[in-house]
């Protein structure tokens, strides 16, 4: 165990090198340069030169990396472009969020899939396999921010329910700002799930082995759920995984719809400024992201399948 | 985070949610709010005759921008940020009115004086706090505006300024190197705020960007960013009385279908940045919306040096193709004032010039007499994501197409878009309907930037040069009387657009939708929205 | 035998009728469904096609007649620009469909075949590959949307390419875990000292079982590419104008959605509906798979 987790850690340095550097040079390959960006109609070569240079930019590509890789060991992240304040302020309180709304937003999408997947698997082929199917595809091809907008209409201004957008500043806040979000996103994650899910366990339920528990007077409850629903854990734990770490960075549009400051957001909009400090810092952040939760996968499969070697 | 339902039902708990959902009526109008039915107000702010201010109460506002830095001398000087830096500090002068009769008014400074020969100003400061209790002095105010007026900081304004003396405490001269009866309003714009010079000294600029002490109205409480900025009332606010209200709150909500959520359900009570196209419709439900003149330019920005638009007779041919009526109403709602110049619609302008018909033959006719008689081929760079510049571009390549002219729209990323436009690296692009404004509510910037500016950024990157606008330009901007100001303006935009060095589209105006209970609330002319008498009665 | 072995493909007849039976079922059962989403997706092929001579242009604007309701003359109205939107839709099938299916498959051709390399092998292949596989999930996809714009020009190209780019390394996931519990399988060592080759050993007899979430996966990541497609559009990078794109279409209404509510609602029931079919496609395919396997002797 310990061996593998050192394997990890010492793995894991190239794959932050690579993920920075090449997100590094990606970013300087693509047209847009901050400066005029900032300078908007006020780029004279004067003010550019000048700004540039405040800037850090007039140095050698290979040296400004080597900045970032030198702060990155200290956790210190350099200043933004767009904010002129310290990367690490800016970039901090919307891991929360986004951690908060992935957590939140998978919860729900467990919740839903975990019984109709059954539900579908057992009854295999028959209509409510087909009606869980159908109305679970029709969620899933849904542009995201329609979904949410219908939502909104419905929960917030029919219902009155819930505020339209906002993530609040008190925990309770947090969970009703996010609950809109939450069940929009969920709404498109479950059938994911469900399928995969539903394919497991299929394959698992036609197993002699199941039979032969059964023989041996085991009740079915018991049965599902704790053979069952082990040995099926396998696609589902893999998918979610992924689901965790394109979450991260991906939930651009609900965070956009329900004004939820997240990740997501931040990138697009650094992106769009051209703001390299926030976006070297960020894809540092989802390439530990990404480590951590495949190394928390792999573990979870050798939990459930003895017969894993990792 | 208030979800006050406006049929008061009030806020039951989500977790009750699950239960009986049954979606009816989702597009009918059940959910109309419950403020009072009345129209917009086109040009006029929402001031009650005869009412009494009420003190006290929290403005909610959901905003389409996220302010980013707050210090005046390191200004971005993007919307997100001004709007705040209004609220929080003070400039010598103000725009205080929303008409474009654009009077100067005193705001740190008391008065002031200009010499016969208009190349020294003297102003007279009040007595006025910062809000940490530090008086202004002239100090504060020369510290300010010599870093403003540094010739590398970005905000180019106060160029014509040569020195800056403070005799005493409480006086200051200015001294320009050519009279520039622009001057004065380019003091009042937010990146000339004067700021406490002690204090950004020992600070430094990055934290005193996010920890801002100004004299201004209000004073920033809180600051979460992407989210919310919280303003309250500034004790030592030299105006004795205001501001009226106890708090401000700006919500950041990027989305334009969740800000209208957000007023529609009274969760907010003012949404800026309405879409053109939603701006009936929210009138239909009874929610009053604000569209008010502004500074902005929308036009087709041209690339003088590509070789068909280097020439004349190819310049106006195509702007005898453009629909500009048809884009006014189908892309700007009919709200949008079409261009009759190539400059803001701001104090001087110019009612006389006549604006170009949509004239196809007329059109062809003149391109046929220039060097490209069967047409070209031409680029139409635009930020993808904004709906108005894709229905503009689509309608322009509709239309030129029919003399000839070949369009390939390409849609960036708005970073690519800004930076292929001031690298020169563009044929023909459109940017976003409010990017291209005024910062003064006087032609002295746009006079200057677009044609006596090429030694610095080719005249904002057109690459248009034209001697005897430069002339004119220079004319206005150094004017010692305001008849011959007016002449030089009012012939500059004359000879401008029959010289089309680019193509005029529209005048976009601001939208907000105000809740009924708002009141004092209006844009000024260059973009923001001052508080300090806005008052909320119940 | 074992009480842990599993449905896997172990080449052995299955024993009792009654699960005959049962496959049988499953497989006309798996038949019905490819043939249902076949007919979905044919009548939407079938549509566009007459939609092609029989609507209005679905470039051609009309500035007189804009966000009119749906009505006889125009059955899902029309958009922003005075365009019929059902003309507009129909006409962006063959892209979408083309597009998003070359993307997804592709990435699944790529992603399985290094993903079963990476779980047999074990060892420094594995370790390769999957830290591979973490550096292309962490990445930032618009970054490297933009990149690739950046150097091949603005179009849905680039999209394309970005989406295999970023989108094998979740079948190669997939198919590595699943190998981590088949390589342990009897039948697969056995077939080892029977002298197979490693290539045969995963070709012929790890590929069939470790394929099946990969591709039950890859249906709904089909429809998600076409989603996909449609956010990049809300950010302005993917098909230029006017071409029409579904996703271009539906997220270019969303101002209207208030009122207009056609231009984003119609054309995502088309949609919808692509995605049923192809869904359905892909399960019955999935469930004849896993019946052909179990009947194998």
């Amino acid at each position: 165990m310990r061996g593998l987790l050192l394997r990890r850690a010492l793995d894991a340095i190239p794959v932050l090198i690579g993920i920075t550097l090449f997100s590094f040079a990606l970013i300087h390959l693509a047209p847009g340069d901050p400066v005029l960006i900032l300078l908007q109609g006020h780029a004279t070569p004067a003010n550019v030169a000048a700004l540039r240079h405040q800037l850090g930019l007039d140095r050698s590509l290979p040296a400004q990396y080597w900045q970032f890789l030198r702060g990155a060991a200290t956790f210190s992240f350099g200043e933004s472009f767009e904010y002129r304040t310290a990367v690490g302020a800016i970039v901090a309180p919307r891991i929360l969020v986004s951690l908060l709304l992935i957590c939140y937003s998978l919860a729900l999408a467990i919740l839903i899939a975990v019984p109709l997947a059954f539900v579908a698997a057992l009854g295999r082929n028959r209509p409510r396999d087909h009606a869980i199917r159908l109305a679970t595809t029709v969620t899933f091809a849904m542009p995201s921010f329609w979904v949410g907008l219908m939502l909104a209409l419905l929960l917030s201004l029919e219902l009155g329910w819930l505020a339209p957008s906002g993530y609040g500043t008190t925990f309770s806040q947090h969970v009703q700002g996010l609950t809109l979000p939450a069940i929009t996103l969920a709404l498109s994650l479950s059938p994911l799930l469900i399928r995969v899910l539903r394919s497991s366990l299929i394959d698992t339920l036609g197993a002699e082995y199941v039979q032969a528990l059964r023989a041996r007077g085991l009740s079915e409850g018991r049965v599902l759920a704790k053979h069952v629903l082990r040995n099926s854990l396998t696609s589902a734990v893999t998918l979610l995984s992924l689901l965790f770490a394109v979450l991260l960075s991906g939930a651009v549009v609900i965070e956009n719809v329900f004004a939820i400051p997240g990740m997501g957001s931040l990138l697009v909009s650094s992106v769009s400024a051209r703001d390299f400090p926030v976006i070297q810092a960020l894809t540092l952040l989802f390439g530990v992201a990404v480590v951590l939760g495949g190394l928390l996968a792999d573990l979870v499969y050798a939990a459930i399948d003895p017969r894993v070697r990792l | 985070m208030k979800s006050m339902h406006p049929r008061g039902t009030g806020r039951r708990a989500f977790s009750a949610a699950i239960a009986g959902l049954l979606a009816s009526c989702l597009f009918a109008a059940c959910g109309t709010n419950g403020t009072p039915a009345s129209t917009t107000h086109p040009g006029g702010s929402t001031n009650a005759s005869g009412e009494d201010p009420v003190r006290g109460g929290t403005l909610t506002i959901a905003r389409s921008y996220d302010p980013q830095s707050l210090n005046p001398l390191t200004c971005a000087c993007d919307n997100g940020s001004l709007q705040v830096m209004v609220e929080v500090f003070d400039t010598l002068v103000s725009y205080a009115t929303p008409d474009a009769s654009a009077t100067p008014v005193p705001d740190l400074a008391s008065s002031w004086t200009v010499s016969p020969d208009g190349r020294t100003y003297t102003f007279r400061l009040r007595a006025a706090m910062f809000s940490n209790g530090q008086p202004v002095t002239a100090q504060d105010v020369r510290y300010s505006l010599a870093r403003a007026s540094d010739p590398v900081s970005s905000y180019g304004g106060l160029y014509p300024i040569s020195s800056i003396a403070t005799p005493d405490p409480r006086t200051v001269v200015l001294k320009l190197k050519t009279p520039a009866p622009g001057l004065i309003y380019a003091l009042g714009f937010p990146a000339a705020s004067i700021v406490p010079e002690a204090l950004v000294k020992n600070e430094g600029d990055a934290a005193f960007s996010q920890h801002p002490v100004g004299s201004g109205p209000f004073v920033m409480r809180s600051w979460l960013h992407g989210q919310e900025l919280d303003l309250a009332p500034n004790p030592h606010y030299w105006q004795t009385g205001l501001p009226y209200l106890s708090a401000v709150r700006m919500l950041y909500v990027p989305n334009d279908n969740t800000r209208i959520l957000n007023i529609r359900t009274g969760a907010v009570d003012i949404a800026d940045e309405i879409p053109f196209s939603q701006v009936k419709s929210l009138e239909d439900e009874g929610i009053r919306v604000l569209v008010q003149p502004s500074s902005a330019i929308d036009t087709v920005i041209l690339n003088n040096s590509f070789a068909p638009l280097g020439n004349l007779a190819v310049r106006r041919a195509l702007a005898y193709a453009t629909p500009v009526q048809a884009i006014a109403k189908s892309v700007f709602g009919g709200l949008a004032p079409v261009m009759n110049t190539v400059m803001p619609k701001l104090k001087y302008w110019n009612p006389a010039v006549r604006p170009y018909p949509y004239d196809l033959a007329r059109a062809k006719q003149l391109l046929a007499q220039s060097p490209y008689p069967n047409g070209f081929a031409i680029t139409l760079s635009i930020d993808g994501s904004d709906t108005p510049s894709l229905q503009t571009a689509q309608i322009i390549q509709a239309s030129w197409a029919q003399i000839g002219v070949e369009v390939k729209i390409q849609e960036y990323d708005y970073g690519t878009v800004q930076s292929r436009w001031a690298a020169g690296q563009y044929e023909s692009t459109l940017l976003v309907p409010d990017a291209d404004t005024s910062d003064l509510p006087v032609d002295d910037e746009y006079a200057h930037g677009l044609f006596d500016n090429y030694a610095a950024d080719r005249n904002l990157y057109s690459y248009y040069q034209n001697p005897a606008a430069q002339k004119l330009a220079v004319a206005g901007l150094t004017a010692s009387n305001e008849a011959a100001r007016r002449a030089a303006f009012d012939k500059l935009q004359e000879v401008t657009m029959a010289a089309a060095p680019s193509i005029p589209l529209v005048w976009a105006p601001f939208r907000a939708a105000v809740a009924g209970n708002v009141h004092g609330f209006s844009y000024v002319l260059v973009g923001w929205y001052p508080l300090q008498k806005v008052w909320l009665s119940h | 035998m074992s009480a842990f072995s599993s449905s896997y493909d172990t080449g052995r007849r299955s024993r009792s009728r009654s699960l005959t039976l049962r496959l049988s079922r499953s497989a006309s059962a798996g038949e019905r469904s490819i043939a249902v989403g076949l007919a979905l997706l044919a009548l939407v092929l079938l549509a566009s096609a007459v939609g092609h001579f029989a609507l209005p242009s679905p470039t051609a604007l009309d500035l007189t007649s804009t966000l009119a309701a749906p009505s006889a003359h125009h059955l899902f109205g029309t958009d922003d620009l005075g365009r019929d939107v059902l003309s507009r839709t129909l006409a962006a099938t063959w892209l979408d469909l083309g597009v998003a299916f070359g993307a997804t498959y592709a990435g699944v051709l790529i992603g399985v075949l290094l993903g079963a390399t990476a779980g047999y092998a074990g060892g420094w292949p594995e370790r390769l590959i999957m830290r591979l596989t973490d550096l292309v999930i962490a990445f930032p996809f618009i970054v490297l949307v933009i990149a690739i714009i950046a150097v091949i020009g603005p179009g849905v190209e680039g999209v394309a390419i970005g989406l295999v780019a970023a989108g094998w390394a979740f079948y190669a996931r997939f198919a590595r875990a699943e190998m981590l519990s088949l390589r342990e399988r009897e039948f697969m060592q056995a077939a080892r000292t029977l002298g197979l080759s490693h290539r045969r050993v995963i070709l012929r007899h790890a590929l069939p079982n470790i394929i099946r979430p990969s591709l039950t996966y890859s249906v709904s990541d089909m429809v998600l590419n076409i989603l996909y497609i449609a956010s990049l559009s809300y950010l302005g990078l993917g098909v230029q104008p006017p071409t029409p794109e579904w996703g271009a279409i539906i997220s270019g209404g969303q101002q209207y959605l208030l009122s207009a509510w056609w231009i984003s609602t119609l054309p995502g029931v088309v949609v919808v509906v692509v995605g049923v079919g192809l869904v359905l496609i892909g399960d019955g395919l999935a469930d004849r798979f896993r019946v052909r396997r179990e009947l194998v002797r």
